[in-house]
């Protein structure tokens, strides 16, 4: 081993000591910095996948509707969507919205009707069966409906009891004097979707059942589909060349992708990813800058050392080189620890975020429903891990350089003459 | 009388001045000054008389303002810095008053340090007994484990003679190796520092205050206002 090696590591780790008080305090520093960072970006990536994923789950990978109201004859533009090799799922649907009156309370939810008899459990483009906690999907029939589970605990009411729903027309109705009797439903299952506002204002009702209380008889609102290749490059390529062909059938008909649906969600996620990446470059400077202060620091504690090294004859770039190992082994030792430390703070983030939320005296679920989320989301990505690794350590090992050229500078008589 | 290259040190003309505010003051005023193989030669002055300086100079650690300075016939005025260092590495060997040993380091791992730097054995195996050879001239083998902190002051200088030894150099340079020391420590610290350097065959440069120390070398040169007297 080469003495600047082994003078830098003893620098680092004197005799009997385990690690000197200064390196501990530059490797304590990175720790935090990166910690941070990697704490900062997984919520961030978390969040944006989230939605994302949220998103896409709950619009399906394309939707086509009509610009001029409601479909009428869908029949041949279904069978001909169903036949498609890159469609993996066709699924007709209805939406509006209507009033739900329980025997507690009322609310103005959407409904979706979904075409519950013809189809097979993975025929829908939406997830029913992971999005339901409890009841089951087989129950859902032209009298029945599932219910967001934030709406349920609106209404105050559970599997079994029952719901009145009031559709548009039959509201108009109401305004005439005329009095029609509400439709009423059996609540058979609980449902959520990941997104505390969607849960709010969710009905879930079988297509015929749906179609029957708007009054619209056979007509559906449009088309939730599923491509197999869920990449964003194939979504948009098959929303093309739907496209041209649903306008052979009829020339209103859109054909929207959930990115094209979520543009302004997913462009604002961009912005501010973009954002916090900035504040973060900000994040690290401080990190460096400990390294750089605490090898300054070590550069005048050492400075007659320093000298004693040039007397025995060592050359400059051997000490500055000597230096800098000491803040690449800085950089090194508190990336990792830094790693380490977020991955403990983010598997723990409910219950530290709980524990931060009761010394604020503030409500959990007051603050993630402004983010439509029911718990803090975190994505690892690899990408990010690495990057924050290899850059903590370039400027760890490049904060060390000033203070490791300054004592490579150092004449050897006035460095032994340093008080 | 001897050539040039017969010298290990022949500096001619030697001139070294510093700033003070807008003056310069000369400290060392156009000396001259020689050193032959296993000569020893002690240089004595009055505090501020320029010893420390001419030593600096002398062994390369401070540059000359004027004059010529060969090492075994060869310049090293324009020598750069890296390739002074890889020389100096072979050819002096330094004792210092303050002792300077590296306080993080054993009595061992300071050895070590200086022979990875400077000696030309760099297997492990002859690293390692060199050391101990060492450790056992300068009595301390038996606190080789010890940090260098927890040893008294005459120790301390034994394990700087010890390190100025390991890389085997040709000339020893001492600057007032005993003034830290109590008298008792002083002798025998320069009786250990006498000896060796004779047995190993050093020179030696030897700047110090007490005039019985002077009398053990081969010349006495008196420093007085950057010029020798007699």
């Amino acid at each position: 081993m080469p003495w600047y090696i082994y003078y830098a590591l003893k620098q680092l780790f004197p005799s009997k000591k385990v690690i000197s008080y200064f390196s501990m305090l530059s490797i304590v520093g990175v720790a935090l910095g990166v910690s941070v960072l990697i704490i900062v970006q997984s919520v961030m990536n978390g969040f944006g996948e989230n939605i994302r994923k949220h998103l896409a789950k709950t619009h399906g990978d394309i939707i086509i509707y009509s610009s001029e109201g409601m479909l009428q004859d869908w029949g041949d533009l279904f069978e001909s969507l169903s036949c498609d090799k890159s469609i993996k799922t066709v699924s007709p649907y209805i939406e509006s919205i209507l009033m739900v009156q329980s025997e507690h309370d009322t609310a103005f939810p959407y409904i979706r009707g979904i075409d519950i008899q013809n189809s097979r459990h993975n025929d829908f483009a939406l997830p029913i069966e992971e999005f339901l906690v409890a009841g089951n999907v087989n129950s859902l029939n032209d009298e029945a409906v599932f219910l967001g589970v934030p709406l349920a605990d609106k209404l105050n009411v559970s599997i079994g009891d029952t719901v009145a729903l009031y559709s548009p027309k039959l509201l108009e109705y109401l305004t005439e004097e005329e009095w029609l009797y509400p439709k009423e439903f059996k609540v058979v299952g609980l449902v959520q979707s990941g997104s505390p506002k969607l849960d709010e204002n969710l009905v879930i009702g079988s297509l015929a059942g749906t179609q029957d209380i708007l009054e619209v008889e056979s007509a559906i609102t449009g088309f939730l589909i599923n491509v197999w290749d869920g990449e964003q490059s194939a979504i948009e390529s098959t929303k093309a060349l739907l496209q041209n062909r649903v306008n052979d059938y009829e020339a209103s008909l859109v054909v929207k992708n959930w990115m094209d649906m979520n543009a302004d969600l997913l462009f604002i996620l961009e912005q501010e990813k973009m954002v916090i990446s900035f504040i973060i470059i900000f994040i690290i400077l401080v990190a460096s800058f400990s390294i750089a202060v605490a090898l300054t620091l070590s550069v005048i504690r050492k400075t007659r050392e320093i000298g004693l090294l040039s007397a025995l004859g060592a050359e400059s770039w051997q000490i500055a080189l000597c230096f800098c190992l000491q803040g690449l082994f800085i950089g090194l030792a508190g990336s990792l620890s830094g790693i380490a430390f977020a991955f403990i703070v983010l598997e723990n983030r409910d219950v530290l975020f709980g524990a931060y939320l009761w010394l604020m005296n503030s409500s959990n679920v007051q603050f993630l429903g402004v983010y439509d989320l029911y718990s803090i989301p975190v994505q690892y990505l690899w990408k990010d891990l690495v990057q924050v690794f290899i850059l903590s350590s370039i400027i760890s090992f490049s904060a060390a350089l000033i203070p490791a050229l300054k004592a490579a500078k150092l004449k050897p008589s006035e460095a032994l003459r340093y008080e | 009388m001897n050539s040039g290259d017969d010298f290990l040190i022949l500096g001619k003309g030697l001139w070294k001045t510093f700033k003070s505010g807008d003056d310069e003051v000369a400290v060392i005023k156009g000396l001259d000054f020689s050193l032959a193989q296993g000569e020893s030669i002690s240089i004595m002055g009055d505090s501020g008389s320029g010893k420390s300086t001419l030593l600096n100079l002398l062994s390369g650690l401070d540059s000359l303002d004027r004059g010529t300075l060969t090492w075994n016939g060869r310049s090293i005025e324009n020598l750069s810095t890296s390739a002074l260092s890889s020389l100096r590495r072979s050819f002096i060997g330094f004792v210092f008053q303050s002792f300077y040993l590296v306080p993080d380091l054993t009595v061992y791992e300071n050895l070590y340090l200086s022979a990875k730097i400077g000696c030309k054995a760099k297997n492990r195996d002859e690293i390692h007994s060199r050391i101990l050879e060492y450790l056992e001239k300068v009595h301390l083998k038996e606190r080789k484990k010890h940090t260098v902190t927890t040893l008294s002051g005459g120790e301390k200088q034994r394990v700087a003679i010890a390190r100025a030894l390991i890389a085997d150099p040709l000339i020893l340079f001492a600057d007032e190796p005993t003034g830290n020391l109590d008298d008792s420590s002083s002798r025998d610290i320069m009786k250990l520092l006498l000896s060796l350097a004779e047995v190993e065959k050093k020179s030696l440069v030897l700047v110090t205050h007490n005039e019985v120390f002077s009398q053990y070398t081969d010349k006495k040169l008196f420093l007085k206002n950057g010029t020798f007297h007699d």
